[in-house]
């Protein structure tokens, strides 16, 4: 009788695992829920196949005929994860909060693919991808600014091309992430990996 | 006049006891009179079954019908609330991954070309 609840607690504590497993590209994002007490504005998007397909089959023509690429853009993605917090005064978010998903893309197969750190505004812009031979798996998007802190998960592939020509289309606004898609000339620092 | 007048009057509203047998003719009348009034009673016994034979079920078809299509109706609605929810999110998360990526791809840009 102990044996059998020793195996379904193992069972139990493996499934988290076995989800990971399933979809290696996704990350185990922290609980936010301090940081989204403390921001004056907070994102907390979770998009899973099942709501994928559910968007996919309402994102139609009435997207000023951008719906096909959308649909097409989402075709290779298994899931969207975004958290993304703005305060209202720099320091509000902690390090170990951007660490606790960093340590994640350390594991193998995870790639830097590109940074880029603003000296002068303190931000930084990081993309990982998890590529598993040609296939990406994964990808993941860190902008972490003293006032605003951004975490981005795509499970699956996207052509990122593709993704960065959406900017501003679908009557959905450019955000105006840290530094409204431009970086002050020369206080950028990036790096190509 | 008057004297023979009032014992005549005496004699016709004098008590009488009842004939033997005039409990049974009261009977034997209302069962008489009960004969013709029975396909009345028949007729609304009929139209009650035919309520519950025919009638009743109808209406409970039609209630279940109504019922099957307020619930679609209202599942339909919530799909499609789901759906544009959905939808609105994953624009957004695009949006927002989507204002990153071209950061990160002006910085770059800049790293390449400098003087422009």
């Amino acid at each position: 009788m102990r044996f059998r609840s020793a195996i379904l607690v193992c069972a139990l504590l493996a499934l988290p695992a076995l989800a990971c497993a399933a979809d290696p590209g996704r990350l185990q994002l922290p609980d936010f829920s301090v940081l989204s007490k403390k921001a004056t504005q907070s994102v907390d998007i979770s998009l899973d196949p099942s709501l994928l397909r559910l968007a996919s089959g309402v994102i139609n023509s009435d997207d000023n005929g951008n719906g096909a690429a959308v649909n097409g853009l989402i075709q290779g993605i298994k899931g969207i994860y975004v958290r993304s917090y703005t305060f209202d005064k720099p320091g509000e978010y902690s390090k170990a909060d951007v660490k606790a998903v960093q340590v994640q893309l350390l594991a193998p197969g995870w790639q830097p693919i590109v940074s880029t750190h603003d000296l002068k505004q303190g931000s930084n812009v990081d993309i990982y991808v998890l590529r598993n031979g040609n296939r990406t798996d994964g990808i993941a998007i860190i902008a972490a600014d003293p006032r605003q802190l951004t975490i981005v998960n795509i499970v699956g592939s996207v052509d990122l091309a593709k993704l960065a020509q959406l900017q501003g289309q679908f009557g959905v606004p450019s955000v105006g992430l840290t530094m409204n898609g431009t970086l002050p000339n020369g206080s950028a620092n990036t790096q190509a990996h | 006049m008057t004297d023979e007048f009032d014992p005549a009057l005496h004699r016709a509203l004098r008590s009488q006891r009842p004939h033997q047998d005039f409990a049974d003719r009261i009977v034997a009348r209302l069962d008489s009179s009960a004969a013709p009034g029975a396909p009345a009673a028949r007729l609304y016994f009929m139209r009650s079954r035919t309520f519950r034979s025919r009638w009743l079920p109808a209406a409970l078809a039609a209630c279940l019908i109504a019922g099957i299509g307020v619930v679609q109706v209202r599942q339909h609605a919530r799909d499609a609330a789901r759906a544009n929810q959905a939808r609105a999110q994953l624009l957004e998360a695009l949006s927002i991954a989507s204002d990153n990526v071209n950061i990160v791809r002006a910085a770059v840009a800049r790293e390449e070309h400098p003087d422009s």
